[in-house]
């Protein structure tokens, strides 16, 4: 457990029992804070926390669970409610880099990410910038969301355009 | 042309940045030396490379550093070409039993891929020049994508999409790329 601790020497937060598998990579100059009793599995494949700002921010809710291949980029701000779980090669991002218009090195405005408390983001999921997701929401392996779709408590999000599946 | 100023170069401070970028320069000659490539190529990782066939890789290609390296696998026949000043982000893999080509100027997301060939199906794929392929976006054997266009993050392209043009799902649908962001 101190290893896990030293692993994320650079955050500027980190709770109690944290636990650390594998390589994680906290990389810029935002600061990243960590709750309580969270499980980082990069075991199988790195984790990266990418900031790009001093102010950039990335917090991880207490019990929160993130698995292997994890990315998770903030400009401006991404929250992660307790309990919520990421899987493998998940990918979260507030700023999309790069402008669909013109010069394409200019870096748009961010929109900041909401994880829910106890949501799940399923295997190779992307959150784009302003994505919304709810607590105890589902978001399935391989959907992109983004603001278009800000995803209710409890909902489910399936597919590329991705949509909520119906109540059933 | 002038270096951009890059998000995932904002990071570091300046007296190390170029020092890294020199190493950069060192690194992609080794990691290339089976290619033909060109010059102020930088690899801030490490990229693995496949080049049993001919690979061109053009002046000022970038490898960007993450998680994972990139990959460029050649097999012995195929053609892989990738244009002057593109950036590959972490993870993305080319892989070709026949070609591909990549054009100028273009953006591979982190982890995207391309392929020339599925399931024994081969046929050559072709990005034209200013192309901004999505994170973790698939193109598929045959497929042609012309200047300036995008494939939204997440995509799997089977089908041609035109210049100044959007492909965005699975599979990937078309439409024309507005001029103002959305």
């Amino acid at each position: 457990m101190l290893f896990s601790r030293w692993k994320l020497r650079r955050c500027a937060r980190v709770g109690s029992s944290p636990s650390v598998r594998g390589r994680v990579s906290i990389v810029g100059p935002g600061s990243v804070q960590v709750g309580d009793d969270v499980l980082l599995d990069g075991a199988w494949a790195p984790i990266e926390l990418k900031t790009f700002d001093p102010d950039s921010q990335i917090v991880l809710g207490d019990r929160v669970r993130i698995e292997s291949g994890t990315s998770i980029e903030a400009v401006a701000s991404v929250r992660i409610g307790a309990g919520a779980r990421l899987g493998t090669f998940s990918k979260v991002m507030d700023n999309h880099f790069h402008s669909l218009a013109g010069d394409r090195h200019v870096r748009p405005s961010s929109d900041p990410v909401e994880i829910g408390e106890g949501a799940a983001i399923g295997d190779r999921a992307v959150l784009l910038a302003g994505a919304n997701v709810g607590a105890g929401a589902l978001v399935r392996a391989g959907a992109v969301v983004g603001r278009r779709l800000p995803v209710p408590a409890g909902a489910v999000a399936s597919g590329h355009p991705s949509r909520l599946e119906a109540d059933g | 042309m002038r270096q951009p100023e890059l998000p995932h170069r904002s990071l570091r401070d300046d007296p190390g940045e170029r020092l890294r970028r020199m190493v950069g320069r060192v690194r992609a000659r080794w990691l290339l030396r089976g290619c033909d490539a060109g010059r102020r190529v930088c690899a801030w990782r490490s990229v693995r490379v496949v080049s049993e066939g001919n690979v061109r890789v053009g002046d000022g290609v970038q490898f960007w550093s993450g998680p994972l390296a990139q990959e460029i696998v050649c097999l012995r026949g195929a053609e892989v070409e990738i244009g002057a000043d593109s950036m590959l982000n972490a993870g993305v893999s080319i892989r070709a039993v026949q070609k591909v080509r990549i054009g100028a100027r273009c953006l591979l997301g982190a982890l995207a891929l391309v392929r020339d060939e599925e399931n024994g199906r081969v046929a050559e794929v072709s990005i034209a020049d200013d192309v901004w392929i999505g994170h973790g976006a698939i193109v598929c054997p045959g497929v042609s994508i012309g200047r300036g266009s995008v494939v939204g993050a997440g995509s799997v392209v089977r089908v041609d999409v035109p210049a100044s043009s959007l492909a965005v799902g699975n599979p990937a649908t078309i439409r024309p790329l507005r001029t103002q962001n959305s």
